[in-house]
């Protein structure tokens, strides 16, 4: 099932000429591509992953939602996506887009936007339907790999249990003097059934199938752009659950999550900070985990080469004892090169630093990865 | 003569190597009440940004095809955009769902055309091409 779907998914992109690429007035089609082979080149672990004994060490989780880890012989499983999207007009005020990505992580291919937009004013668009949650600064386009500096942006701060929801979001974008500000509240929920994320996790979920829940997911973000800066800020709350499949027993937690990022681009050089927090919020008993992350990356662009540089850390916080809280040092260096302006080929090396108090979780990883991006 | 014919020579390859570097202007409709247009406004307007004119009318960008000097140049003067970036600024906005980029025609003379019959429509054309159909809103 996998493997069709992921022939069916390149087929489409070796279909994907330029040519098909181009526009009529109703319907254009478009796509990504990355294919990324890792290795874990050391590590301190040997033994299997205290919380999901299925996993062996040496070990390093690269995708989160998708369950993706490498280990110590080369993969190309964890990180490798191929996307493919249908943006259409219906009328002039009406649009939709609509985007599956199929993953070599995943037996299946998840639909990532599905909506209906219709642009009410010359600044205000209406949407309905499936977007991605707009989490952090790349959460919308993290699966593009020739639109981000790294392979994939760091697990410190991206990858969680759900990505997308469905429901409404309205769109408000201005600009006045040389400012560019755009503005977007949205509302709405998704379910993932037999969650990968919670596979890393498999002990404290008694071994079963879990489906999570974000519901409610009520949130608002604000960008504002002039010369060579860029500030966003983020704030979205929701009522989440994971619901054991056989047991059946359900357990709640409402989550908070901050964000705040600041870039800068100067043509020959960029710099991207971001600040975040997720507080997860449990009944019984009463607790709240607080999780703080940040990341600071620069880069330079060479030529046809980029080099870029990034630390980031999660750090979770509680009061209560029982809790086994984690917490993460990444360092990761990338080498991009540009082959055209569609592709690009980059080398990255990860070095993660298990920074959990009461039990070490992975302990510490070096990783080596390369991968191939292309946009059609 | 001989003088004469250096002279011509040196003209000719004066002439030629001022027609290699494409001196493009942005250019609307004549139909069009778009006045003058600034840097920015004219950036915002091909990066999606911005989707109207200041006066509040639509504004709709065309772009010349890849790989096209005009196309190039108009990137490097106004939105500050290499190819690979611009592809990379694309890709961010239309795999999150937020824009499309510019129509992109594959000759001068299409892209011209196109501007003159619809006062909506904004571009940029070599200066050298410039008549009575079309008028100036910026010069990088």
């Amino acid at each position: 099932m996998k493997s069709k779907t992921m022939v069916c998914a390149l087929f489409l992109t070796a279909l994907a000429t330029p040519a098909l690429a181009a526009d009529s007035e109703a319907f254009k089609l478009s796509g990504f591509l990355t294919v990324v082979g890792g290795k874990v080149l050391s590590s301190t672990k040997d033994t299997p992953l205290p919380y999901a004994p299925e996993v062996e060490c040496p070990c390093f989780t690269s995708n989160w939602s998708y369950y993706g880890i490498y280990h110590d012989r080369l993969s190309f499983k964890p990180d490798s996506r191929v996307g493919v999207q249908v943006n259409g007009k219906i009328t002039g005020d009406l649009s939709y887009v609509i985007q599956v990505v199929s993953r070599t992580a995943d037996t299946k291919p998840n639909v990532q936007w599905a909506y209906l937009s219709y642009q009410a004013t010359d600044k205000l668009q209406l949407q309905i339907g499936r977007k991605r949650v707009p989490l952090y600064y790349y959460s919308e386009f993290q699966d593009v790999g020739f639109a981000i500096p790294w392979v994939s942006p760091p697990t410190e701060l991206y990858g969680w249990e759900i990505n997308n929801f469905n429901g409404v979001a309205a769109r408000y974008s201005t600009s006045f003097d040389d400012y560019n500000i755009v503005g977007t509240l949205f509302r709405g929920d998704d379910t993932v059934k037999k969650s990968l994320y919670n596979k890393m996790f498999a002990v404290y979920w008694n071994f079963e199938d879990t489906d999570v829940s974000w519901k409610q997911i009520t949130g608002g973000d604000l960008e504002i752009n002039k010369d060579w800066w860029t500030l966003r800020a983020i704030h979205l709350q929701s009522h989440n659950n994971t619901y054991l499949r056989e047991s059946k027993i359900r357990y709640l937690q409402d989550m908070k999550v901050y964000g705040l990022a600041f870039n800068g681009d100067f043509g020959d050089w960029f710099f991207l900070t971001e600040l975040t927090r997720n507080d997860r919020s449990y009944p019984d008993p009463a607790y709240t985990v607080k999780a703080p992350a940040f990341l600071f990356g620069v880069g330079w662009r060479i030529g046809k080469w980029t080099p870029f540089i990034s630390r980031s850390q999660y750090m979770e916080r509680t009061p209560f004892e029982a809790y086994s809280r984690q917490g993460w040092d990444g360092y990761a260096a990338v080498l991009r090169y540009d082959v055209n302006s569609s592709s690009s080929v980059k080398a990255q090396l990860n070095y993660n630093r298990d920074r959990a108090p009461l039990d070490d979780f992975s302990e510490n990883a070096t990783v080596f990865r390369v991968s191939y991006d292309l946009v059609f | 003569m001989k003088t004469q014919l250096s002279i011509l020579v040196v003209g000719l390859a004066l002439s030629v190597a001022s027609g290699a570097r494409a001196d493009i202007v942005v250019v609307v409709s004549v139909k069009s009440s778009v006045a003058d247009l600034t840097k920015q406004q004219v950036s915002d307007i091909f990066l999606g940004k911005a989707m109207a004119f200041p006066d509040g009318k639509p504004a709709v960008p065309v772009d010349h095809a890849e790989g096209i000097a005009a196309r190039d140049e108009f990137h490097a003067k106004v939105t500050g955009k290499s190819g690979a970036q611009l592809k990379a600024f694309w890709s961010k906005q239309v795999f999150s769902g937020k824009g499309t980029p510019p129509k992109e025609l594959p000759g001068a003379a299409d892209v011209k055309k196109l501007i003159a019959e619809n006062p909506n429509i904004i571009g940029y054309i070599d200066k050298a091409a410039l008549d009575g159909t079309v008028k100036v809103v910026f010069s990088p």
